[in-house]
């Protein structure tokens, strides 16, 4: 922080006259943020961080109290970062008691007096730097010596595989692997009792594993062909022989470090059946260490080339091991390996392994110092960079959040608030930050009570492993109905018994715009413009599906053709056209059943698609019927084509076809009426010879039950856009 | 338009209060925010309504206030009724009749620094 930049800091206190009085006491010096309440006082916490220097909190007060504030504080972190100083006529000695247990630094008593006021405050602050600076130092040197520590190892582990021949990724590779394996062993089962800080040794360890190689003769270690017995007897030796250099460090005795190492270098050949070597220990009497390292060395042998054989693919080696080909190992550490193949996979291929981070202190290696300079001890303080780091993201989420116009949501467990981004709330017209928002009368008119139940509900159904939830609802804002998307995550916290829900975190899309625009997009392309039909495309797709979803049923398809159109056209104009078009939809649609498929195939040419009891002939009759007429005195005649089949039957190009094929037979014929194709009956009987002959006379009537042998034959397979017809067209409609 | 006339009328504490504001102009400021306060209406109107817990938040406001201006006598009266209206360890309000024999006593100092001040303006009115 520059010299002259001012220090912030909140006052948070019901009475104006109070703030104003502190306000008047400090504003030379620094710069004022005010509250009047709890909450508004976390939402300036919120939206400032680490950018409050100081909070002056009072007690008493309406809505949340001054020691509620706290306890969120304490809830997000921030006392460990923000001091806190009650100012307060509160003299009661529990609530004094209370507030320095939730973590305030210090206590101005009323009467204020500007001189104490101004002293406690730049004394806090000037502390909480110096705390800060001395947190870093710590901090730094603790990264330090890690990296002087784990560099030393990679040396080592180098010089090892150097000698041996190997690429310099067996270390890194057994590393990786190792901790996977750790982390799934922990995840999986209690039994172990492996704590983060256990895996972290562990896995730091386990590059040593092989150190023991130095005191072998190089010319059994690189021997490409197979090793005689006494070569083998030799090589066995590097396990023992790594053991012993630990052993004979004046640290061993008290580092748990070297401790582990030397475990993992003396049984890493070890065998689950008790018949590896040096011991011929058994079961879990081999250390987890030493067993996870041996699965972890094997694996990565196999899967790597070496001077004595080629790389296996991961799926043979896995084969191999579980097969017992390659050693016995732990049955449990199997299923663990099969658990995380995917990932084992990935990390492994990789060409740049893993680069093991450095930054932040390990349980293992942590100083004592740092932990007594974090006033509320609640594992390792985040060092001066970090919070830099912090910001930084914070200003960037803040910035990308507002350009993408959606609203975030923050909501804590306990306290049950609410909070919500600033450019969000205006077009909702709900405050920044809300307490208790399941029972906010506002929230429940805006977004109802059932949805805001359904989603409590859900959010409560998230698991750790499963935190995440999706919505669409229909919201009310301002009075319109406004459809918008919500995706919510649940937050799990480390708690004394385990992992504990605190909350959800949020945003929400206005999607209505683009719902209404997605819907009529879609409608315009799966509708005919002028008549409000569904095209023909639409109706093939729909049509399609239908009949697959019910394959015993028949289906009647009538395919009508507006007769001598083009002299309407020619005579009453285009308007009039479409007059008559859209008449002719309307007709249609008066005509069939609601579920049934309607649709303009194009020109004046529609298409009807029904299911059919056992005769449809009354059934297209109906339908003819229901067309024919006229429209202001303009006759409307019509030739329709029907054909018929069941769902499993015919695709539906062909019905379409035969259809088709129909109509243009009833034209031919001399338009005005209604035929069927051939061979189509509801019950898919049998071909009716009489069908076959393509009579014309027969066409003209319209069908009826007396008369359903009357039919048309398609007369040409290639249907009705064969060439020949196309030509006749013209003279046809 | 004396302070020390004020303070001595309404039986304050002027030294006290000029070792802690520093400056004259400040405690002019305040009284004037001092006299714009409500709390002491407020407690009154919250007994009488029977909301105890509204009387104790007024009374623990107005101690403050009092104190802050060196209005030691009223302070201490507000600090008595706050004490009597403070709620159980449990949250359970107090009655509002348990303020009562307080009452006189407050009222008393209420308004000699009322009077004082009608007859001493202690700051420019505006």
């Amino acid at each position: 922080m520059g010299e002259n930049a001012k220090q912030t800091i909140l006052i948070v206190d019901d009475h104006p006259m109070n703030r104003a009085l502190l306000t008047d006491m400090l504003s030379a010096e620094f710069d004022i943020l005010e509250a009047s309440n709890g909450v508004d006082a976390l939402t300036e916490l919120h939206q400032h961080g680490t950018g409050i220097a100081l909070v002056l909190l009072d007690i008493v007060m309406p809505q949340m109290d001054g020691l509620e504030v706290l306890a969120a504080m304490n809830a997000h972190g921030w006392i460990q970062d923000i001091p806190v100083i009650m100012v307060s006529s509160e003299t009661s000695a529990t609530v004094v008691q209370r507030a320095y247990d939730l973590g305030a630094t210090d206590f101005i008593d009323r009467p204020f007096d500007t001189s104490i006021v101004w002293h406690r405050v730049t004394n806090t602050l000037v502390l909480c730097a110096k705390q800060k600076a001395l947190e870093d130092m710590v901090q730094r040197q603790i990264i330090e010596r890690e990296r002087s520590v784990s560099q030393m190892i990679s040396i080592l582990s180098q010089i090892v595989e150097f000698r041996n021949g190997e690429s310099g990724l067996h270390v890194l590779h057994v590393n990786t692997m190792t901790e996977l394996l750790l982390r799934q062993v922990a995840k999986k089962s209690d039994h172990y009792q492996l704590s983060p800080a256990d895996i972290e040794t562990i896995t730091m360890a386990s590059s040593l594993h092989d150190i023991g190689k130095i005191s072998i003769p190089e010319e059994v270690l690189n021997k490409p062909g197979r090793l005689t017995d006494e070569e083998f007897a030799l090589m066995k030796q590097h396990s023992m022989a790594g053991a012993e250099m630990l052993y004979a460090l004046p640290d061993y005795g008290t580092e748990p470090f070297l401790q582990t190492a030397a475990e993992i270098c003396r049984w890493h050949h070890e065998r689950y059946d008790g018949r590896g070597y040096p011991d011929g220990l058994t079961g879990d009497d081999i250390p987890l260490s030493a067993q996870v390292v041996a699965l972890a060395d094997v694996y990565d042998a196999l899967t790597s080339q070496r001077v004595y054989k080629d790389a296996y693919p991961h799926e043979q080696a896995m084969q191999m091991i579980l097969d017992g080909e390659c050693g016995a190992f732990n049955p449990f550490l199997l299923e663990c390996l099969q658990d995380i193949e995917d990932e084992v996979q990935r990390q492994m291929a990789s060409p740049s392994p893993r680069v093991r981070p450095l930054a932040g202190p390990r349980p293992a290696a942590a100083n004592p110092a740092a932990s007594t300079l974090t006033a509320v001890d609640a594992g390792p303080a985040p060092s001066g960079r970090t919070l830099d780091l912090l910001e930084y993201e914070r200003m960037k989420f803040d910035f990308f959040a507002k350009m993408s116009n959606e609203i975030l949501f923050e909501c804590t467990a306990d306290p049950p608030l609410l909070m919500m981004s600033a450019w969000g709330t205006d077009p909702l017209g709900l405050p920044e930050t809300m307490l208790d928002p399941a029972s906010s009368p506002h929230l429940q008119e805006m977004v109802g009570a059932g949805n805001l139940a359904a989603f409590q509900e859900a959010i409560r159904a998230t698991t750790p492993d499963d935190p995440i939830r999706q919505f669409d609802f229909q919201a009310t804002v301002q009075g319109e109905p406004r459809w918008f998307h919500l995706a919510a995550r649940a937050r799990w916290e480390e708690g004394e018994d385990g992992l504990a829900f605190c909350g959800w975190i949020g945003k929400l899309v206005d999607v209505h715009e683009s719902r209404k625009l997605m819907s009529e997009l879609e409608r315009r392309a799966t509708h005919d413009a002028l008549t409000g039909l569904t095209n023909h495309d639409f109706a093939r797709k729909l049509i399609t599906e239908r009949m697959a979803e019910h394959p015993d049923d028949a289906f009647m398809l009538m395919v009508a053709d507006m007769d001598l159109f083009k002299q309407v056209n020619d005579t009453h104009g285009h308007l009039m056209g479409d007059e008559v078009l859209k008449e002719l939809a309307r007709r249609l649609r008066a005509s069939v059943r609601g579920d049934d498929i309607v649709a303009r195939v194009g020109g004046d040419e529609f298409l009807i698609c029904m299911k059919c009891a056992v005769d449809p002939h009354p059934l297209a009759d109906r339908v003819y019927h229901g067309l024919i007429g006229e429209h202001r005195s303009i006759p409307i005649s019509v030739s329709v084509g029907a054909a018929v089949a069941k769902g499993a039957d015919t695709p539906y190009d062909e019905l379409f076809a035969q259809a088709d094929a129909a109509m243009y037979q009833v034209k031919r014929a001399g338009r005005g009426g209604c035929a069927f194709a051939e061979a189509e009956t509801c019950n898919g009987a049998e071909p009716d010879a009489t069908l076959r002959t393509g009579q014309a006379p027969s066409l003209r009537r319209p069908c009826n039950g007396a008369d359903r042998r009357a039919g048309a034959s398609p007369c040409r397979p290639s249907g009705p856009h064969a060439e020949s017809d196309l030509g006749k067209e013209p003279h046809v409609t | 338009m004396s302070l020390e006339a004020f303070y001595e009328s309404a039986g304050g504490n002027l030294a006290d209060v000029r070792a802690r504001f520093l400056t004259d102009e400040r405690i002019q400021k305040f009284l004037v925010y001092f006299f714009q306060d409500t709390s002491y209406d407020d407690l009154r109107a919250a007994l009488t309504a029977g909301n105890s817990e509204e009387a104790f938040r007024a009374a623990h406001t107005l101690k403050g206030v009092s104190r802050d201006m060196g209005f030691t006598d009223l302070g201490e009266a507000a600090s008595s009724v706050t004490e009597a209206l403070r709620p159980a360890l449990d949250g359970t309000p107090q009655p509002t009749s348990a303020a009562d024999p307080l009452l006189p006593e407050l009222e008393r100092v209420h308004l000699r620094i009322m009077t004082a001040a009608a007859e001493h303006p202690p700051a420019p009115v505006n």
